[in-house]
């Protein structure tokens, strides 16, 4: 039995608004603690995307990675009605100068605060679609109702949720029997044999691993995948197979 | 070879005696289940290697304290030398908690009591407990207190240093926010434990606790079937910390606590 190859599609590095003495934020940290774990790439974003402004937390990211071949980018994205973040054309140079093949958006209040509803995102998702790009939602940050239009409205959107935590799997099993173009991020996904249950019933395609560094601790993100009660190729795909295919369908 | 470099491989640890301390019987009112039976703990005991389990009912903390405590009774006895348990008390009813003890602790291989205060909404300080912690030290259970943050943790705290006979086992460390807290009373307090199952703990947190409080007095429990049993179980045997102090907190901690023989 080998080492399974790992890619890590979900990671913030950065420092945060509110840590405790335990706390890892710093890039290098992280990627040690990573790589302790058998994680060979990582696609993370960067908190002040997230906590602060993501125009100016992408561009963080992009000074602070460069260079470093473990990490690939997610750069956050928000609506640029307001006229403060990026218009499709020059958001789709700066993806491809920075090699971005993940968006991540986080909508709640407190962090970047605005409607997922049509009226606000059709032309986002229309965008992300025609493109390929995955974009990746935590599921807190999302009713089912928004999901479910989202995922109906754009079938050639494919979006990761991630943060399901223990709550979610009354709609979001729903959810995924719907829609092909849904697919779960592991790291905070904690159903007992849930891993089994959803490559039984939906195909280990669906699935994706994620750390969740380092919100998660890893070791626990790694263990449940490895010690899965599934076959081999199918931890392979969700350890690294699934993401790298979304991520190679891009065209920017 | 170092069992970091084994679970990296996913190879199963039969050389190491692993007690999981803090397990569920039976459904939870929000948490997906299919299977929480008391034969599906037996069978990821099997699966993974575990030697025993203690469990305190679920029914017993979200609704029915005495119907709860019954259905662990009966996992104990249907289940031989499989799973210990924890009686679970809730202050909200009259009816008797130090009766309650007494008609169940007799019975083979319950360990303890378990209090949940966030669910029952009475705090650990509450008078109606005391007796129950009282006798809980003249017979040497162990008292397990469901803990989320840092003022779970330092109220627990307040029963620690009153009832220096009793070994409190903080559970969860306090979450987030009260794992600092928790160290500090690691060192600070012989009869202060804890135990480790979370549904999502940040990086670094096990090793906190090793470093800055006690590695002897750190216990694995999984919360299963709340949450899958392999993320408290990467969580320890992925740490940066020695193969000395994962082999103390898979097992031979806990042992030790409930007065179990080195040789078990």
């Amino acid at each position: 039995m080998g080492e399974l190859k790992f890619v890590d599609a979900n990671c913030a590095i950065g420092r945060r608004r509110r840590a405790y003495s335990f706390s890892v934020t710093e890039k290098e940290a992280i990627k040690k603690e990573l790589q302790r774990c058998g994680i060979t790439k990582a696609v993370c974003h960067h908190t002040t995307a997230r906590e602060f402004n993501a125009l100016d937390g992408n561009r963080i990211l992009t000074d602070e990675i460069r260079g470093d071949d473990f990490f690939l980018p997610a750069h956050v994205m928000v609506p640029d009605y307001a006229g403060d973040f990026l218009p499709f054309d020059q958001l789709r140079k700066e993806w491809k100068e920075n090699n971005v093949r993940l968006i991540k958006m986080f909508p709640a209040n407190g962090e970047q605060n605005f409607s997922l509803e049509k009226w606000n995102t059709a032309e986002i998702f229309s965008f992300l679609s025609e493109i390929k790009m995955p974009l990746m939602l935590t599921f807190k940050n999302v009713t089912s109702n928004i999901l479910h239009e989202i995922l109906s409205a754009y079938p050639e959107l494919n979006v990761i949720v991630t943060d399901t935590s223990y709550f979610a799997d009354k709609d979001l099993m729903r959810l995924m029997q719907l829609f092909e173009n849904l697919f779960l991020e592991t790291s905070n996904y904690t159903t007992l044999d849930g891993i089994e249950y959803v490559t039984k019933k939906f195909g280990a395609e669906r699935l994706i691993f994620g750390s969740g560094a380092p919100f998660v601790a890893t070791g626990a993100a790694v263990a449940k995948i490895l010690y899965a009660n599934i076959s081999e190729a199918e931890k392979e795909k969700i350890a690294h197979g699934n993401l790298e295919n979304l991520m190679g369908r891009v065209t920017l | 070879m170092s069992i970091l470099d084994r679970v990296k491989k996913g190879e199963i640890l039969d050389d190491i005696e692993i007690y999981d301390s803090h397990a569920h019987l039976g459904k939870w009112y929000c948490i997906t289940m299919r299977e929480s039976e008391a034969q599906n703990l037996a069978d990821i005991m099997d699966r993974m290697h575990f030697k025993r389990m203690a469990i305190s009912s679920s029914l017993a903390i979200c609704c029915d304290f005495k119907k709860g405590n019954d259905c662990m009774v009966k996992a104990l006895a249907n289940h031989p030398g499989r799973f210990f348990g924890y009686i679970t008390l809730n202050a909200n009813y009259k009816d008797g908690l130090i009766d309650e003890v007494l008609r169940l602790e007799e019975q083979k291989d319950v360990i303890g009591l378990k209090i949940h205060p966030a669910y029952s909404g009475v705090n650990v300080t509450d008078e109606r407990y005391q007796e129950c912690f009282t006798y809980a030290g003249q017979k040497k259970m162990a008292v397990l207190v469901h803990t989320f943050n840092r003022g779970d943790v330092s109220l627990l705290g307040k029963m620690i240093e009153k009832y220096p006979d009793v070994n409190f086992i903080i559970a969860h460390c306090g979450a987030e926010d009260g794992v600092e807290l928790t160290a500090e009373f690691l060192k600070q307090y012989p009869n202060a434990y804890c135990d480790l199952p979370v549904s999502f703990a940040p990086h670094n947190t096990v090793e906190y606790i090793v470093h800055n409080g006690d590695e002897n007095k750190i216990f694995f429990g999984t919360d299963a079937p709340l949450f899958d049993y392999r993320i408290t179980y990467g969580r320890v045997l992925f740490a940066d910390i020695s193969d000395e102090a994962k082999r103390k907190i898979m097992g031979l901690n806990f042992k030790k606590c409930i007065g179990l023989p080195e040789k078990d």
